[in-house]
């Protein structure tokens, strides 16, 4: 592996190299595509709602849906899944302290960016492998106990706010100093902190416990929600509009918090490399941590914050309370929050990736060559390509733009009256304009 | 299909219409760094526990020389972490020099090992 000896000497996180910042006439073109789409879309659009949720979609040709539903196959990939999440507690536990350690690429890489295209190819496939699931219901069956049931009911108010705390901390854990984010009992601790707290809320709320706080699952049914695939009212699995698919989305309390934490602590990666604040946090010297902690929070509650307001501004919306608002509307920012993050990570995603997987077949750092078969390739081959990349990254953030908005028009004309419809869903059409240009600009500069 | 028919053209249309402007766009590499065969230089000052640059943002294209004058009062340890990356021992002292090539287009952090501060970074084009 080229340059292997001196990266085991170099803590400085993963991957120092990043991509160019995105051509300026690339951000300017999409910039105007973003403003001329959202209001066409305004002005020309239904009046009546059209996405009818989990009613939606088209069965699943017989074949298809026989694979899909067989044990054979759901027992394969879990078997991989547990064999893998195995394979990582081994090199967490007995492999080295050091940046070529498989477990750092496996989380930041392949798990945190890697779940993103996982569920919008194969829909909710976390849930299904979710290893803290498998420990919970192994555990159950040994004491004989239904794992659907808890000491107690799992209280609404408290939604998904538990995810979106896990996410943060998680966010917190990647961005806020490269000495916690490579450090191998650093991120053991957390993971182990994290499977602790979970199934704990599992034995006290039963396993739907799962779906409100564990925050890679959570993240992974968002996700989800924009596939083609899922399962319709009656339990068929069907092909369908991701955008039907994603009207669908049930919203907890919380579910604004998660996704305003996903797109406010992946705008603040963004952000925080910038040679700006750099030097701002250098010159603070021992205090960086706090930093970078009091900046991703600012970003992350922004994002929070902007979201009710907005939601709050479209006005009186028969008996629905203003305060249900901003969760009436949170699907419809995840196709932002995914436009953006597939962005932000593409180049990361496929480089780390592939090192990741070198790095795999040697997670003792002893020379093992179990994955050889990936050694002949050149991890950092995409960076080769930098128009390619500029062009595909604004597409990624435009494309999630105008699913976002046509996502919360079809909510507005279904919940506002229809002489309110299209003046009622303007601070939301406005604030989603200036979410994405502030990606935009943030690709632009970093 | 027709329910979907709105939203997938103004999608379509919307994607076309970032294609052919792209398209119109000038895609020709930009000419403001056309001494692509000359050295970029860039002059590093470490003092008293501080580390600066002449410039925090430096441009180069892949394959092109760029040199380091470092003058420093300490020893430090300088990393370029491009792909694959470069390390230079810096002694007390002045005008040393420390010459390179970045071959993988991206942006590169220039670091201070000892001070553990970011100096510089390059756009390598």
């Amino acid at each position: 592996m080229p340059g292997g000896s001196s990266r085991q000497l170099i803590a400085h996180g993963l991957g120092g190299l990043s991509d160019l910042p995105v051509r300026l006439s690339y951000v300017l073109i999409a910039a105007v595509v973003v403003l001329v789409v959202s209001f066409a879309i305004l002005g020309l659009a239904w009046r009546t709602p059209r996405f009818r949720g989990d009613d939606s979609g088209a069965p699943l040709p017989r074949w298809l849906a026989g694979i899909v539903e067989s044990p054979i196959t759901r027992g394969t990939v879990v078997t991989l899944a547990l064999a893998f999440t195995a394979w990582l507690t081994f090199a967490a536990f007995f492999g080295e302290n050091l940046v070529v350690n498989p477990v750092f690429g496996s989380v930041y890489s392949l798990l945190w960016v890697g779940l993103v295209p996982a569920a919008l190819l194969f829909g909710p496939i976390y849930r299904l492998c979710n290893p803290l699931r498998w420990i919970h219901r192994g555990g159950c069956l040994l004491v004989r106990r239904d794992p659907a049931r808890g000491l107690v009911e799992y209280p609404d108010w408290l939604g998904m706010w538990p995810a979106a705390l896990g996410l943060f901390s998680f966010t917190w854990l990647e961005l806020v100093n490269p000495d916690y984010s490579t450090s191998l009992p650093v991120v053991r601790s957390w993971f182990l902190g994290l499977a602790v707290i979970v199934v704990a809320f599992a034995v006290v709320f039963g396993d739907r416990a799962f779906e409100n706080v564990d925050p890679f699952e959570v993240y992974s049914s968002l996700v989800a929600r924009l596939s083609p695939f899922g399962r319709r009212t009656d339990g068929v699995l069907v092909i369908r509009n991701p955008l039907e698919n994603l009207s669908g989305l049930v919203a907890a309390a919380g579910t604004a918090a998660v996704v305003s934490v996903l797109f406010g602590s992946t705008a603040f990666d963004g952000f925080h490399d910038s040679i700006h604040w750099l030097r701002f946090t250098d010159r603070f010297g021992a205090h960086d941590v706090l930093l970078n902690s009091i900046g991703l929070l600012g970003f992350c509650g922004a994002v929070l914050a902007s979201f009710c307001a907005a939601s709050a501004l479209m006005g009186k919306v028969g008996e629905i309370h203003r305060r249900h608002l901003p969760r009436l509307f949170a699907h419809s920012l995840v196709p932002i929050v995914v436009g953006y993050v597939a962005a932000h990570y593409l180049t990361f995603f496929v480089a780390i990736g592939i090192e990741t997987i070198q790095q795999l077949g040697d997670p003792l750092s002893r020379g093992w060559t179990l994955t050889s078969f990936a050694s002949g390739m050149d991890p950092f081959a995409i960076y080769g390509h930098p128009t390619a990349i500029g062009i595909i990254k604004v597409i990624c953030v435009v494309v999630g733009h105008v699913l976002a908005v046509i996502a919360a028009h079809d909510r507005a004309v279904a919940l506002l009256p229809a002489r309110k419809a299209v003046i009622g869903q303007l601070p939301m059409l406005v604030l989603m304009v200036v979410y994405t240009l502030a990606g935009l600009a943030l690709l632009f500069s970093s | 299909m027709t329910r979907l028919a709105r939203p997938a053209t103004l999608l379509a249309v919307g994607v076309l219409m970032m294609l052919s402007l792209f398209g119109c766009s000038d895609d020709s590499d930009s000419p403001d760094s056309a001494d692509q065969t000359g050295t970029v230089m860039v002059t590093i000052t470490e003092q008293d526990g501080q580390i600066e640059a002449d410039s925090d943002l430096v441009q180069a294209k892949t394959g092109q020389q760029i040199m380091f004058m470092v003058t420093s009062d300490a020893a430090d340890e300088i990393h370029v972490h491009s792909e694959p990356e470069h390390e230079f021992e810096v002694k007390p002292g002045p005008e040393q020099m420390f010459t390179f090539t970045v071959d993988t287009p991206g942006t590169v952090e220039v670091e201070s090992h000892v001070l553990d501060t970011t100096i510089l970074k390059l756009e390598i084009s």
